[in-house]
């Protein structure tokens, strides 16, 4: 039976077909009422009316395109998460190397630089020479929003990702220390833009560990 | 209404290219029937063809710009679509999930003529497995080839062509339990229509 109706679609969508098994459908009436069958369920389905989709689809689709453009720059992070440890101790090591040593070394555990709130607002009165780092700082506070909005669960990361992170916090918390007493030290607007420079390496890294923990949980 | 692919002005597909949102707005329009027709067909879902649908123009949006313009621009929606309703059959989720408004509300006296034999017929694919309902439509309406089928199940060309054939047989089965001898139409608990 099975067969048959093979042979039967094979002839009815004009496929080569053996010629014996074909002539024998012709001439047998009951295949051939079969094939006319065929044909005419094909028909009534091809002839099954279009259906309207629902409305308000489109809005959502719009919408979803949106949420993908904005989510796309974290997307471009979408490093794994070996590639974001590797990152973080290269930036570590950097920093480790490269420490500038007139840079006055001044740790402050707990001290915190309180990041502007980005935007050009910020940035409309500061003078020429110190626009440099204001962008920087609104491009770190930026990097503390983006971190501030991920959803991840520190418990269900592994140990290797956490102590990359807990030394990329510290670090931060360095440099903002540094930056906290940047004009009782006396520092030119070179040295903070340094400052401000490789508070954003940091903060990157820090959100590239941050995704890679989170996609790491949520697949 | 598989052959009748929807036509749109190139100025369109170019402008949705360039993220124009009138000519997206018009893409949408013109091929959202077409795309949300597969996906019901297919996967006998309000509910699932319109996520379907979603997803096929976010990827269409998202990835305008990389339509070649080798084939109409229809067709490659089109295929967007039918991987979507491929993948969604094989995560498993739709298993004998049928909606109850392809069948439901309709009694032997709302039916009549052509519209009849339809509905008849949109309940009985409806009864089919969801893989042998895909080859169906796929073959039988879109045109695909038992090849391309084989391709995007990632299955054989004789797979194809055993589905197909063991699904007219259920079809037959089917529409021949739905109508008496005089050709009116009875509730048979099999389709649950009434």
């Amino acid at each position: 039976m099975r067969t048959r109706t093979e042979d039967l679609l094979t002839i009815r969508d004009g496929e080569p077909i053996d010629a014996s098994v074909h002539s024998q459908v012709l001439a047998d009436p009951e295949f051939s009422e079969e094939l006319e069958r065929l044909r005419a369920a094909q028909k009534t389905l091809q002839e099954l009316p279009e259906l309207q989709p629902p409305p308000g689809v489109w809005t959502k689709i719009l919408a979803e395109v949106q949420r993908d453009d904005r989510r796309e720059p974290k997307l471009l992070r979408h490093w794994s998460l070996g590639s974001a440890i590797a990152a973080g101790v290269a930036v570590l090591a950097f920093m480790l190397i490269s420490t500038d040593p007139e840079m006055p070394v001044q740790i402050e555990s707990g001290l915190v630089v309180a990041a502007p709130e980005g935007g050009s607002g910020v940035l409309d009165a500061v003078p020429a020479e110190e626009l440099g780092y204001a962008l920087l700082a609104a491009e770190s506070a930026q990097l503390e929003r983006e971190l501030n909005s991920i959803e991840y669960q520190p418990s269900l990361t592994n140990a290797d990702t956490a102590t990359i992170a807990v030394v990329l916090e510290d670090q931060i918390g360095y440099v903002d220390a540094q930056l906290t007493y940047a004009s009782a030290n006396r520092l030119d607007s070179r040295q903070t833009e340094t400052l401000w420079r490789e508070r954003v390496d940091l903060m990157s890294t820090l959100v590239d560990v941050r995704y890679a923990q989170f996609q790491q949980v949520g697949f | 209404m598989g052959n009748r692919m929807p036509q749109v002005d190139p100025a369109v597909v170019a402008g949705a290219q360039q993220g124009d949102a009138e000519a997206q707005a018009r893409l949408y329009e013109v091929f959202a029937p077409m795309v949300y027709t597969v996906a019901r067909r297919i996967l006998a879902s309000a509910v699932i063809a319109e996520d379907i649908l979603q997803e096929t123009f976010v990827e269409v949006l998202q990835k305008a710009g990389s339509f070649r313009g080798e084939s109409e621009i229809g067709f490659w929606i089109r295929r967007i679509a039918v991987n979507k309703c491929l993948q969604h059959l094989r995560s498993g989720w739709s298993s004998k999930r049928v909606d109850a408004d392809l069948s439901a509300q309709r009694c032997p006296s709302v039916r009549e003529g052509r519209i009849e034999q339809q509905m008849v017929l949109e309940d009985a694919l409806a009864e089919l497995s969801e893989t042998a309902r895909a080859v169906v439509w796929l073959h039988d309406v879109e045109g695909y080839t038992h090849k391309e089928i084989a391709r995007m199940m990632g299955r054989t060309p004789s797979f194809s062509k055993s589905r197909l054939a063991r699904a007219h047989e259920r079809l037959r089965a089917l529409l021949e339990d739905d109508f008496t001898e005089n050709g009116k139409i009875v509730c048979e608990p099999a389709l649950k229509t009434c």
